[in-house]
């Protein structure tokens, strides 16, 4: 048996979907797209929707896979399915879990020696990856793979070295695409180093990822280029103007975006709220992660959600939270307590608690959560460092 | 929510390239790697003079009492500590506060130390000692840059003489006794010395925070596995990849909620940016730096 099913079906009445259900991911147009910048959008429209009713957490079902599926540190849905890198000491090998299948299978296990695979993403066309392997790459050394399928050979889009940044690629995926931002530094003595480093966001299209667009390349001291997510023609990603000086003024950093379908127009800066980072978008929502001044860009934060509709932000009300993503009606974070494991609705504005709180009842812990379309996936630990267990969960919709 | 705003200072994740700048010492460390800052097996305990053990008992009773609410005050004489939940300057009152008063702790107290970026990847120890010392000696230069002595107390470089950090990192004992230094921190009480100590159970982990924090206003070092492979929820914020080797120093500077509480939140400071983590203020939560604390060889800390 494969998976656990926790929690007990009630009732499968879930309430209609207004959006579509997409994460970062290929949708239908909406009747109404409105920028990125609050400045850019016509007045606001009023919407006449009425607000669906709040959805019974109890009618959800959490499953756990089995305990011997111990995840490394990535862990994606890509809408159907769950992926995960694995294996000790490095995650060096990626997983699969196709709800409703009988056993997880592996999709890749990497040859190299010391690999570790940071990141893994995928969609319908395949799975993209970052890895890294001191003996084949160089200390700090990385690769971003596209896989098309298990059992097939990755086509590497992008090679680079971060031995001085110590951050791996960020990645994003969808049908169409796949989306990188990572630092590349040459070899050469320090100031060197420092004037030469660059920050790249580049695409590949996952019908011919052998063609790869490099959209923006900063030099460091200009720009730290995060967290792509795409949506469509959209590609949405974070970026820091950092103190490299160490003057104290502290870092500043905000959301941008690119329109694909446009290559040669300039990044479209997001007003948000100042201080933000982490977007995660879909056609009728913007979330991103705001901070105080001088709080770290990596740091937790309030999560904000701007419904590209109305123009109306509101926030998330939890605790401090990081790493959004966004599904068909819910969105998906980790808090900072890892205590509770919720979602939020946007539809009814309201957040769902798909398990109870630590001291509660159970005294687990919740982190990882990533939903994509409507598929949750979460990892589950024991108190007193024991080791994570993948957990998943279709949330209602259509 | 509310209780954290206006608490989180300084971030310099941005600076990930920052060791670069600081006079070379990143290169001249050798190859660059993760921040690696404490020995194997540095499980050797400060070994401390009849006075200093009495003041680490007196310590101990004190972080015991605070465990109760509302539970006499141990020393008497001087002025209550008030509810701090913003930051603290200690040069508002350099007078030791009575402690716990009779009220309890305060529910939230964030000292307002200023980050440092580590020189090299096993300076993490030095850095951590620098925040602390330049905490105690009023400097509140938002800088991350250890070596510029118009915005430090002592270079980094110098810091880590005293506590005789080699390539190999920093032993426990030794950072403690590098604070100790005549030049190292000012004392908030005349006997106060800083020890290295097992953590103890969870709730003896946050007593000790809560003790140094809010009833001396110092800074702890905490000895931390940052992120080990297949933690899941328990890796530091600062710290978002796999380092399974990695040991590493970081500053608590803070907390929010008390002992009982359905949640309770540590403040630290971390400078490995350019070294596998990021450099500037982080917040987790207690159960999440009591374990990345405890994987690392058992839990440690300077207090």
């Amino acid at each position: 048996m494969a998976s656990e099913i926790r929690g007990r079906v009630r009732s499968a009445g879930a309430a209609a979907l207004i959006l579509a259900a997409t994460a970062c991911a290929p949708a239908p147009s909406p009747s109404v797209v409105v920028g990125p910048t609050r400045d850019a959008v016509a007045p606001s429209e009023t919407v006449t929707t009425p607000r669906p009713s709040p959805v019974d957490a109890g009618s959800i079902e959490t499953h756990l896979l089995d305990a011997g599926y111990v995840p490394g540190s990535a862990l994606f849905s890509t809408g159907t399915q769950i992926v995960w890198s694995a294996d000790a000491p490095s995650s060096s090998e990626i997983w699969r879990y196709v709800p409703g299948s009988l056993q997880p299978e592996r999709v890749y296990a990497s040859p190299r020696a010391e690999s570790s695979i940071t990141s893994v993403v995928g969609s319908a066309a395949g799975y993209a990856f970052v890895e890294l392997s001191k003996p084949s790459f160089g200390d700090g050394g990385w690769r971003v793979w596209f896989l098309s399928g298990p059992g097939t050979e990755p086509v590497q889009l992008a090679a680079g070295n971060a031995r001085q940044a110590g951050h791996s690629p960020t990645i994003a995926m969808d049908d169409a695409r796949i989306a990188w931002a990572g630092f590349d530094e040459p070899p050469g003595d320090i100031s060197y180093v420092l004037d030469h480093a660059v920050s790249r966001l580049a695409t590949a299209s996952t019908s011919d990822p052998r063609s790869i667009t490099t959209l923006l390349e900063r030099p460091v001291r200009e720009a730290l280029l995060w967290y792509p997510c795409l949506n469509g023609n959209e590609l949405w990603y974070g970026t820091i103007h950092g103190d490299l000086d160490l003057t104290g003024v502290g870092d500043e950093f905000h959301v941008e975006m690119l329109d694909l379908a446009n290559p040669t127009a300039p990044p479209v800066p997001f007003v948000g709220s100042g201080n933000d980072f982490n977007p995660a978008v879909n056609d009728a929502f913007v979330v991103w992660k705001t901070s105080e001044a001088g709080d770290s860009a990596l740091n937790w934060g309030t999560l904000k959600v701007l419904d590209r509709r109305t123009q109306r932000v509101a926030t998330i009300p939890t605790e401090p939270a990081n790493r959004p993503s966004i599904g068909g009606r819910y969105v998906a974070f980790d808090e900072i307590f890892h205590a509770r494991l919720e979602v939020y609705d946007l539809d009814a504005g309201g957040l769902l608690e798909l398990a109870p709180p630590v001291g509660s009842e159970s005294n687990l812990s919740y982190g990882g959560e990533l939903v994509h379309g409507r598929l949750l996936t979460f990892f589950e630990q024991a108190p007193g460092g024991g080791q994570p267990r993948i957990g998943w969960a279709m949330l209602p919709g259509e | 929510m509310e209780r954290r705003r206006g608490q989180w200072a300084i971030a310099t994740v941005g600076a990930l390239l920052a060791a670069l700048l600081v006079q070379g010492l990143a290169f001249a460390a050798g190859p660059v790697r993760f921040a690696n800052g404490e020995p194997e097996n540095d499980t050797q305990l400060s070994e401390l003079t009849p006075a200093e053990a009495a003041f680490v008992q007196k310590k101990l009773a004190m972080a015991a009492a605070a465990a109760t609410t509302g539970t006499p005050t141990i020393r008497s004489g001087n002025k209550l500590a008030p509810m701090y939940a913003c930051e603290f300057d200690p040069c508002e009152d350099p007078t030791p506060p009575s402690w716990p008063p009779p009220g309890g702790p305060s529910p939230a107290k964030t000292l307002a130390t200023r980050a440092r970026q580590q020189n090299n990847y096993y300076f993490c120890g030095p850095a951590s000692g620098q925040v602390v010392i330049n905490w105690t000696r009023g400097i509140s230069s938002t800088s991350t840059n250890g070596e510029d002595l118009s915005t430090n107390w002592r270079r980094q470089s110098k810091i880590a003489t005293w506590m005789n950090t080699t390539s190999l990192g920093t032993g426990g004992a030794s950072l403690a006794a590098g604070l100790n230094n005549s030049n190292g921190v000012v004392k908030p009480t005349a006997d106060w010395v800083y020890t290295y100590a097992d953590n103890g159970t969870m709730q003896a982990f946050f007593n000790k925070i809560l003790t140094d924090i809010d009833g001396f206003g110092m800074p702890l070092v905490l000895a931390t596995a940052p992120h080990m492979a297949n933690a899941g929820v328990d890796y530091l914020e600062s710290w978002p990849r796999e380092y399974p080797g990695a040991h590493h120093w970081i500053v608590v500077r803070g907390y929010d909620g008390l002992w009982g509480a359905p949640s309770i939140l540590i403040k630290y400071q971390d400078s490995s940016a350019g070294f596998g983590g990021a450099t500037g203020s982080f917040d987790d939560s207690l159960s999440v730096v009591y374990q990345v604390s405890k994987a690392n060889q058992g839990g440690h800390v300077v207090w």
